[in-house]
């Protein structure tokens, strides 16, 4: 009786032990946990964009000329005076603080002999006669120059704004400045301009 | 006579089985004929504890950013228009002691390919983010995002708390959680043609997860 009674107690002792083991384990991975995840929070990059137009100049067979600096309607009333539309548009820009620049590239090409009975040793006329100016918006002149500092490309816009509503129109005048003096060798030459926009983002610091 | 006393004898044999049988009837029965008595406490309760948590966001509305260098514009990155200042709020309630991670969840980035040049150095890690506390202390560099998608919560990326410079933010049991975060995003300008980035959209999540299993010390 006295042995059934201790095997009795041992067993119960194992039992509540192992239950006692069991539990402290079980302790180590019973906890509680909550979890929340945000709304979406949208990043978005904008985007730059521009577009040009050039139209020919209407002008053909011009001599040298005079430039007014007085009355602006004279000079784009005069048919000796060649005329190109340039048109600068950011459409589809949205990013702030974008400028853009525009270079001109110019070139004259001469005729190799002017044959008009005066020798060539007296006939004059070069490149650096050949004179562009430049008009924004039909307002004043923002940049001129010849056409011999155009060869290889000049900037003449430098750090104009651009947005999404820029439009933008460029007036360019190119003509023979008269010297009073033979200028045969620009007789039957051919001018021709190229206009090359670029726009981009500076970077931008404190300030 | 002889029979009579014979017979009586089997009646004698007979009562006394009957009586030993009844006798021990009765002591088998009487194992089971025991007295008892129960007695029922009062009903104890035990409650589990709750444990709640949320997470809002809300940011400074700012579209259409451009690069920038981040070294330029850190000072004014609350103000600065091409820097994205998302504000994520932590709240919660808890009956038990435990303590929270905050994850930054990894979003897909695909990029622009109209219009790009062979040479252009645009990538999906030239966005960054960076993570500070409220009151402005930085709990984290600036980082760049992968451009992989990670599931939200715990695959995410975690955002470092200033206390014991760790990756958790212990909390009290019935003390309210509320804590401010702020993350910023931008492109970081590489100084060559990144337009591989113009016009890329994507967004960021949050993912909070707390525990009342306290970390080891």
């Amino acid at each position: 009786m006295e042995d059934k009674k201790n095997s009795n107690s041992i067993l119960l002792t194992i039992i509540g032990v192992a239950t006692l083991l069991i539990a402290l384990v079980g302790a180590t991975f019973a906890y509680f946990s909550a979890t929340a995840t945000s709304a979406d929070q949208s990043i978005q990059v904008g985007k730059l964009n521009i577009t040009t137009s050039l139209e020919e100049a209407s002008q053909k067979d011009i001599i040298p000329t005079k430039w007014d600096d007085t009355t602006m309607d004279n000079n784009k009333n005069n048919d000796n005076i060649a005329k190109f539309t340039y048109k600068v548009m950011g459409t589809g820009t949205t990013v702030r603080d974008a400028v853009y620049d525009v270079k001109l590239t110019g070139a004259v090409i001469m005729q190799e002999t002017v044959n008009n009975g005066v020798t060539s040793s007296e006939q004059g006329g070069d490149k650096t006669q050949v004179i562009y100016k430049l008009v924004k918006n039909d307002q004043s002149v923002i940049a001129n120059g010849n056409y011999n500092d155009i060869i290889s490309g000049k900037e003449i816009v430098h750090n104009q704004s651009i947005t999404g509503e820029t439009n933008d129109t460029y007036t360019l005048y190119v003509y023979i400045e008269e010297n009073n003096q033979n200028q045969d060798k620009l007789q039957g030459a051919t001018v021709s301009a190229t206009l090359d926009a670029t726009a981009y983002t500076p970077r931008i610091t404190s300030e | 006579m002889k029979g009579y006393e014979q017979r009586n004898s089997g009646n004698k044999i007979l009562l006394a089985v009957i009586g030993a049988t009844t006798f021990l009837t009765a002591m088998v029965g009487a194992t089971f004929a025991y007295f008892s008595a129960t007695h029922t406490s009062e009903k104890q309760e035990i409650t589990t504890a709750t444990a709640s948590l949320n997470v809002t966001t809300t940011n400074n509305n700012v579209k259409d950013i451009r690069p920038i260098v981040w070294n330029d514009v850190e000072k004014e990155k609350d103000t600065n228009k091409e820097v994205v200042k998302i504000e994520v709020i932590v709240t919660g309630n808890s009956t038990a002691d435990g303590q929270y991670s905050l994850y930054l969840n990894e979003p897909e980035i695909t990029l622009n390919e109209i219009n790009v040049s062979d040479n252009d150095d645009g990538s999906v890690d030239d966005f960054k983010w960076s993570a500070y506390t409220k009151e402005g202390t930085k709990l984290k560099d600036p980082t760049s995002f992968t451009g992989k998608k990670t599931k939200e919560g715990s695959t995410g990326v975690l955002i470092p708390n200033s206390e014991h410079n760790s990756y958790t933010k212990k909390y009290n049991a019935n003390v309210p959680i509320n804590d401010t975060y702020y993350i910023y995003v931008w492109a970081e300008n590489s100084a060559k043609e990144q337009n591989k980035l113009q016009g890329v959209n994507f967004n960021v999540t949050f993912t909070a997860i707390s525990t009342t299993k306290l970390a080891d010390e």
